[in-house]
């Protein structure tokens, strides 16, 4: 093996990246290679250390990029591309650190760490590996499966196949033509793959009525990739795997779906998502474009397609023991609304869904003092929890006044709600003097469903 | 007030759209008790509606499967 060290600009970077049988101009027709440089540049890239003959699971040469003029190479270092010995399809593993977060505006949250041994220097990098599609063993399902799957093992110890595993699992229980070439997968096709992982194919089927936006962000916010499928004005259907989002402090969509049926969530605060594009590059970003009116969904714009992108369905790959989805833990959120509604203003109101372990919710509470109020603390930090659970927390203009945990083990007709609390006292005090009324009770047991009720009035005393 | 760059701005009045069930809850209290019965009954009808539409969002459409994403 041998190696280079050279100075980072354009055409070093595609010099580097040609080698045999690759020439320059493949390099510099890439458009995946010419994303890569913008978003080196702006990481501030100075120096390529490249290694050839180098050996990957699909490829031949590790191309590491870094700023190394001072100090420790670990603190300059950006990470690696492995350059593939095919013409039009050079990106394979790349693995490169993400922007800065901006004061917590970007959040980068599928990432893991990823070790790197340059001659003998060990090297790390935050980051989601991103590969661009060979169409001979992946298309684009298949390769933003891949890098989901890079974080599901992460977080659920399921598996971790090479995209050559993942079509032939995919094409396992429905094919209709050989599977190589892969020219594509259906969404039957992509469950086949998740279940092939030991994970569970939750599909939400994109309707005017789905708040996309804050279901997206409800996985995301705990780590979990989500496999969005669009399509691209006269060409088709296009998978790509959502990493992380842009959220914005005041609200920046008037409706991203659900407008008619939900108050505002939390995803109307969310301008853009972060997505391994394959036909863009990694991190690559998707501006959403709220809906119109109540009849449609938010689509998406991206630089590098034609057109705005319509939404058709969301794939998220969850632990089997995550039986709760959004879409159930949503069809509370009108009920309580309706209950504080009774007292305070619903236009200001926002709720906040997202999963989260137990391990991350008591780390909080630990670590903050201010997180719960200060009755719920020791008990939420000594109770036995879910291993996952879904948090709910209303806010009333940008102060938290409400907060439930719903049990992500429950069946879906069971009563997933675990815990109520009210972060703002003088509410819960209004409101639980305006319930005593006799004549109020059974109305409302209606409108909450009986053992909701019975939760809400527990949480006052 | 400081606004970040690229952040949007949406106009009050385009930035309020409420879900019929969540209007006027607030004003129930002003109403004397049975009509304001009447006003949690009517409600509770038009929560259920929306919670139905909630859970319908589930449905795919019949050739959702059936589609291949290839680009």
């Amino acid at each position: 093996m041998s190696y280079s060290v050279g100075s980072f600009s354009e055409d070093q970077l595609y010099r580097e990246l040609a080698g045999i049988p690759c020439i320059w101009e493949d390099a510099k027709s890439n458009p995946r290679a010419k994303y890569l440089f913008d978003y080196l540049r702006h990481l501030g890239a100075t120096t390529i250390v490249t290694e050839t003959g180098y050996i990957d699971a699909a490829s031949f040469e590790l191309f590491v990029t870094g700023d190394t003029d001072s100090g420790p190479l670990q603190d300059g270092y950006l990470g690696f591309i492995v350059a593939r010995p095919l013409p039009s399809a050079i990106i394979g593993r790349t693995v490169v650190k993400t922007y800065p977060s901006e004061n917590g505006r970007r959040n980068y949250t599928c990432l893991r760490t990823y070790h790197v041994n340059l001659f003998g220097i060990e090297l790390s990098v935050e980051s989601l590996a991103f590969q661009e599609q060979d169409t001979s063993l992946a298309a684009c399902a298949t390769v933003a499966l891949w890098s989901c799957f890079q974080k599901t093992r992460d977080m659920f110890n399921s598996g971790l196949p090479s995209p050559v595993v993942i079509t032939r699992a995919a094409n396992q229980l429905l094919r209709s033509a050989r599977p190589f070439p892969s020219r594509g997968l259906t969404i039957e096709q992509v469950c086949n793959a998740i279940a092939s992982v030991g994970l569970d194919p939750e599909v939400y089927p994109v309707q005017p009525d789905l708040p996309l936006v804050s279901m997206a962000y409800s996985y995301l916010r705990l780590g979990v990739p989500v496999l969005l499928i669009f399509k691209v004005e006269n060409i088709g259907l296009h998978g790509v795997a959502l990493n992380g989002y842009s959220m914005r402090p005041s609200r920046q969509l008037a409706r991203e779906g659900g407008s008619g049926v939900l108050p505002f969530l939390v995803g109307s605060r969310i301008d853009e998502f972060y997505s391994h594009d394959d036909q863009a590059g990694p991190f690559s970003k998707l501006k959403i474009i709220e809906a119109p009116d109540e009849k449609s969904s938010v689509r998406f714009a991206a630089t590098n397609w034609k057109g705005d992108l319509t939404p058709c369905a969301l794939v998220v790959p969850v632990n089997p023991k995550i039986r709760t989805g959004f879409r159930e833990v949503i069809s509370w959120i009108p009920r309580l609304s309706v209950l504080i509604g009774f007292v305070r203003d619903a236009t200001q109101f926002e709720w906040d869904i997202h999963l989260t372990s137990s391990n991350q919710l008591k780390k909080l509470v630990r670590e903050d003092q201010n997180a719960v109020p200060a009755d719920v603390r020791t008990s939420l930090l000594i109770e036995g929890l879910p291993k996952y659970l879904w948090r709910c927390i209303l806010s009333i203009s940008t102060v938290p006044a409400f907060e439930m945990l719903l049990d992500t083990t429950a069946m879906v007709r069971g009563f997933p709600v675990l815990r109520i609390w009210w972060p703002d006292e003088a509410l819960k005090k209004e409101l639980g003097k305006k319930l005593q009324g006799p004549a109020v009770g059974p109305i409302l047991a209606q409108v909450l469903t009986t053992r909701l009720y019975e939760k809400v009035i527990a949480s006052f005393s | 007030m400081l606004v970040l760059q690229n952040e949007r701005i949406i106009p009050p009045e385009q930035g309020i759209a409420m879900p019929e069930y969540l209007k006027f809850a607030a004003t129930l209290w002003d109403l004397d008790p049975q009509h304001r019965e009447a006003r949690l009954r009517e409600q509770a009808e038009k929560l259920e509606i929306a919670i139905t539409r909630l859970k319908e969002t589930e449905r795919a459409p019949a050739d959702l499967f059936e589609k291949i994403v290839s680009i």
